[in-house]
């Protein structure tokens, strides 16, 4: 318990909260709703064991869970990004990381992160979505809805990154 | 066995994920209507407080909208009721007979600009000639009488207010005989006199005056309450002291009123006074 960092559960609890307070109820031309709640994971520290990663993904999934109505969608979706997260870490070339930086924008090049944000978001949404309709009947749609909503989720990521995060250099 | 523990360190996130996985994606597959409801109420219990807070912050975005419909509502009340037959028919039975003229007619508008401390007060309401409005016609809130609109533009229009000293208006007592004739007195703008009243047998502090006999206006159209009642007599008639219905000072919505017989009647009316 010594080792809890209580900002990130503080970051956790204020992502829960304006994820179902305010995005959930935003429904742009019917179709876009951003889910900022991808940015915790993908923020975590690097140094973070994998499995304590992959459980944050759940515990966070089947919060907004709680607050849509729906079982287990974004818990899964969540859970199996939060696992892919390494991976596309090394699918991205990038610069050596110190020990003090962090996956956010403010320490990372910016095409680093903004594509990293972008396969994550894709895989994310796209899961979100299959998961609602336990389908791939229509295909075509589901498709332009993933692209639509991760390129707006990976925008909202981006513009929270700049307004709200500074560098780790600092800590 | 050293290695199997190094070999569960390892891969460790590997179980947790299939573990995490496989009860997500049991919640989802075994997901009836019945469970997804069980769920989404265990769900409101939790967040219950916080979602009720949403619903306060959402129920006030919408207020504007919900206000025009309200406003709509009204307006279509205040037709029903405020428009007696010209024949011998009932409210009821006027609204059976489509081939009927509406006696007055009601429109929304607001106010944008609006006084009440000058000794001549005027109302800017926000339609003008482009929504048919033209001088003459009668300005009402829901609460009563609000002035007469004096000069129209394509998009905004000016209204006397009753709040001016050239503003007079017969009223009569709710339910009685006795009448008089309203004006403002320039110094509150809840406060009114009526003159010339003739008796005050009927009167008590606390009643109602409507409008009456007028072109203008729809016929019991609500105005002000009897607040002070005196003895003294001027010029052999009655003077009361009124509290006006209408808050002049917070004003926003209000109807115009059009009497679609009111050329008619105007023309019979100036045909036996040249």
């Amino acid at each position: 318990m010594k080792n809890v960092d209580w900002k990130l559960v503080l970051q956790f609890l204020l992502i829960v909260v304006v994820q179902v307070l305010v995005l959930n109820s935003i429904c742009l031309w019917g179709y876009v709703t951003p889910l900022l709640y991808l940015m915790f994971v993908l923020t975590l520290p690097f140094q973070m064991p994998s499995w304590l990663v992959v459980s944050s993904g759940f515990l966070m999934g089947m919060c907004v869970d709680l607050f849509s109505g729906v079982m287990g969608v974004h818990a899964a979706s969540l859970t199996f990004v939060a696992f892919i997260r390494p991976l596309v870490m090394q699918l991205i070339p990038h610069a050596a990381i110190e020990e003090h930086q962090r996956p956010i924008l403010y320490d990372m090049h910016f095409p680093w992160f903004a594509g990293y944000t972008l396969v994550m978001a894709l895989v994310h949404q796209f899961l979100v979505f299959f998961f609602d309709a336990l389908s791939l009947a229509c295909f075509g749609h589901l498709l332009v809805m993933t692209l639509l909503n991760a390129l707006f989720t990976t925008f909202l990521i981006l513009l929270v990154q700049c307004l709200f995060y500074n560098s780790s250099k600092r800590y | 066995m050293k290695n199997l523990v190094e070999f569960l360190r390892r891969y460790i996130h590997v179980f947790v994920f299939v573990a995490l996985e496989s009860i997500a994606l049991y919640a989802v597959v075994s997901s009836t209507s019945y469970k997804q409801w069980r769920w989404n109420a265990w769900g409101k219990e939790l967040c219950g407080p916080l979602l009720k807070r949403q619903a306060k912050i959402r129920s006030y975005m919408h207020l504007n909208r919900d206000n025009q419909i309200l406003q709509e509502a009204n307006r279509s009340l205040l037709h029903r009721i405020y428009n007696v037959d010209v024949g011998e028919k009932t409210v009821k039975d006027y609204y059976l007979d489509s081939l009927h003229h509406p006696v007055f007619a009601y429109k929304i508008a607001h106010v944008i600009e609006n006084t009440t401390n000058l000794p001549d007060n005027y109302l800017i309401l926000d339609k003008g000639s482009n929504d048919s409005l033209r001088p003459g016609l009668g300005v009402l809130s829901e609460h009563g009488v609000v002035g007469i609109v004096k000069e129209v533009s394509p998009h905004f229009s000016v209204v006397m207010s009753l709040l001016h000293s050239k503003f007079n208006l017969s009223v009569i007592l709710k339910g009685g005989v006795v009448t008089g004739v309203l004006y403002w007195d320039g110094h509150h703008h809840r406060q009114a006199v009526v003159r010339n009243v003739s008796s005050l047998d009927d009167v008590s502090v606390g009643d109602t005056l409507w409008t009456h006999h007028s072109l203008i206006f729809p016929p019991q159209y609500p105005i002000a309450t009897v607040s002070e009642v005196s003895k003294e007599v001027e010029d052999g008639f009655y003077t009361l002291k009124v509290r006006l219905l209408t808050p002049f000072d917070r004003l926003s919505a209000v109807w115009v009123v059009e009497n679609n017989f009111y050329d008619e009647l105007k023309s019979l009316k100036d045909s036996i006074a040249p």
